[in-house]
């Protein structure tokens, strides 16, 4: 559906008007200052177009729609006909804005947007979200092992690599007495995972990204392949080093080739539908993109600290079945899985 | 008759002197401690050596689960293990292992697993190899102790003192 705000007249409000509006604006937000003026308009002009415009805005700002009212006197509230002297009133061309009709539902749930990281929620989960979960992956990930004293299954060990997954025998299968790759103990015990956490890219971040890619790819589909359907598979960036690391690392390794991989790995979620967690941000210099060195001992690996605000992130950044659509039939068909959890598209 | 009570008193004063030696030796076996009664939790004991001892990383005591997956393959032959580890790349830790059958084995299978560690780590962390290389390797009755760090000195020390010495 497409509201066209035919012949809206922009009523250009006195600088005395403006300068009040604006400091409540920067009161309000920085973001909503440049909306405001238009918000301004729409609360006297209906309810239809008051609706475009907040969905136009909501993007940047969902509190912009009830800024105006609540900073305008009330006297200026209402702007038509009997408009005060002190405004006045100009024409700008007819515009357009495109709406989902399905936004206008109360109930609509967006599509989950593979190509984003996966977003931020209003309420973390609890660490007992952690008690079916699987951690695959390198030194760092052992460091969230020993030192993140959060249950759930870690498969992990110094200088791992992603392709080792299937080859190196590295967990000691009491059952069997035997150790087994991660693949293999995976597949022996699928039905325990209820989601899966990756974490490679710094040990093989000195060689070829597409090589990292097309092995990280291969890992991922033989995961799927042997997990019930529908298991989420989380890939966390790969968190910054700091300066001193990058200048010592024996195999070049450096933030510029770290975030060529993240680059990669957001790409290759996108094409495969693996949920990306930008877990990296949080622990970028705003200005240099290193890793803070209070962050860690060796400049590479998180201490306790570093490690309890990488579970933390995680906590916060977990994608909910009920807030997203999947598409037809794509819940039905989705295995028992916890409430609070999504099992689709990866 | 003078050389027989030479002999005699000669005699005498051996008997004498074998008797304070054997004295003097039954001393010493008593002062040694009876590590075959030692009786200690493998895993107090290694936090305990852990906080005594000095190391570069933080270290965790692992539960029996972690200690299962990563040490269950490679030490085998122990009846009990306990483990408290660095994280990250650090090869840090302290091992008590309980071992009812003997030690033997035990020694060889904690001194191949810093050997494929060592090998791991030549290229990945080469400053934690000599920490592997070097690392304190002590037996006490049915238990093995083996410490991976820099400091030798302060984990003999702490090995010495959960078992009492």
């Amino acid at each position: 559906m497409t509201y066209r705000s035919h012949g809206i007249r922009i009523l250009k409000l006195y600088r005395s008007v403006l300068a009040a509006a604006a400091a409540a604006a920067v009161v309000a937000g920085s973001s909503s200052c440049a909306v405001f003026a238009d918000a301004a308009v729409i609360t006297g002009r209906g309810s239809v177009i008051r609706k475009a415009a907040t969905f136009q805005s909501s993007r940047e700002d969902s509190q912009i729609a009830v800024s105006p009212a609540a900073v305008l006197p009330s006297e200026y509230s209402i702007l038509g006909e009997g408009a005060p002297p002190m405004l006045d009133v100009i024409d700008i061309e007819p515009r357009e804005t495109t709406v989902d009709p399905r936004t206008l539902d109360p109930n609509y749930k967006p599509p989950y947007d593979f190509s984003a990281p996966v977003p931020e929620l209003a309420e973390p989960v609890g660490d007992d979200y952690f008690d079916d979960a699987l951690f695959i992956g390198d030194s760092r990930t052992e460091g969230m092992r020993i030192y993140g004293k959060k249950k759930g299954y870690y498969y992990s060990q110094v200088a791992f690599t992603i392709g080792q997954v299937l080859t190196k025998k590295i967990i000691y299968d009491p059952e069997d007495d035997e150790k087994k790759t991660v693949i293999d103990y995976v597949e022996k015990y699928k039905d325990v995972y209820k989601k899966v956490y990756m974490q490679f890219g710094l040990n093989e971040c000195g060689g070829s990204v597409q090589w990292l890619r097309t092995v990280y790819e291969h890992v991922l589909e033989t995961l799927r392949g042997v997990l019930p359907e529908g298991t989420p598979i989380y890939i966390q960036a790969v968190l910054p080093v700091t300066h001193e690391a990058e200048l010592k690392s024996p195999y070049g390794i450096t933030n510029e080739k770290i975030d060529n991989v993240n680059r990669m790995l957001a790409e290759m979620c996108e094409s495969g539908g693996y949920y990306y967690l930008a877990i990296n941000e949080p622990f970028m210099d705003e200005e240099t993109g290193e890793l803070n060195a209070s962050e860690s001992p060796d400049g590479i690996h998180m201490g306790g600290p570093g490690v309890s605000r990488q579970f933390d992130y995680i906590k916060s950044h977990v994608v909910i079945r009920d807030m997203w659509d999947w598409g037809d039939g794509e819940a039905e068909t989705e295995p028992a899985l916890p409430s609070e959890e999504i099992g689709e598209g990866s | 008759m003078k050389i027989t009570k030479f002999k005699r008193i000669a005699a005498a004063i051996a008997a004498v002197a074998a008797a304070f030696g054997i004295m003097a030796g039954c001393g010493e076996n008593n002062d040694a401690p009876d590590w075959s009664k030692l009786d200690i939790d493998v895993t107090q004991a290694a936090s305990e050596i852990a906080k005594a001892t000095k190391f570069d990383a933080e270290m965790v005591d692992l539960d029996a689960d972690q200690i299962t997956m990563s040490y269950g393959g490679d030490i085998r032959s122990a009846d009990e293990l306990g483990v408290t580890a660095a994280g990250g790349a650090s090869a840090e830790r302290v091992i008590v292992a309980k071992c009812s059958g003997g030690t033997a084995d035990t020694v060889s299978e904690i001194k191949a697993l810093f050997t494929d560690l060592a090998g791991t780590y030549a290229e990945y962390a080469p400053e934690e190899v000599p920490k592997l290389n070097g690392a304190v390797i002590v037996e006490r009755g049915s238990y093995v102790f083996a410490v991976v760090t820099s400091d030798a000195e302060g984990a003999a020390a702490a090995i010495d003192a959960v078992c009492g010495k």
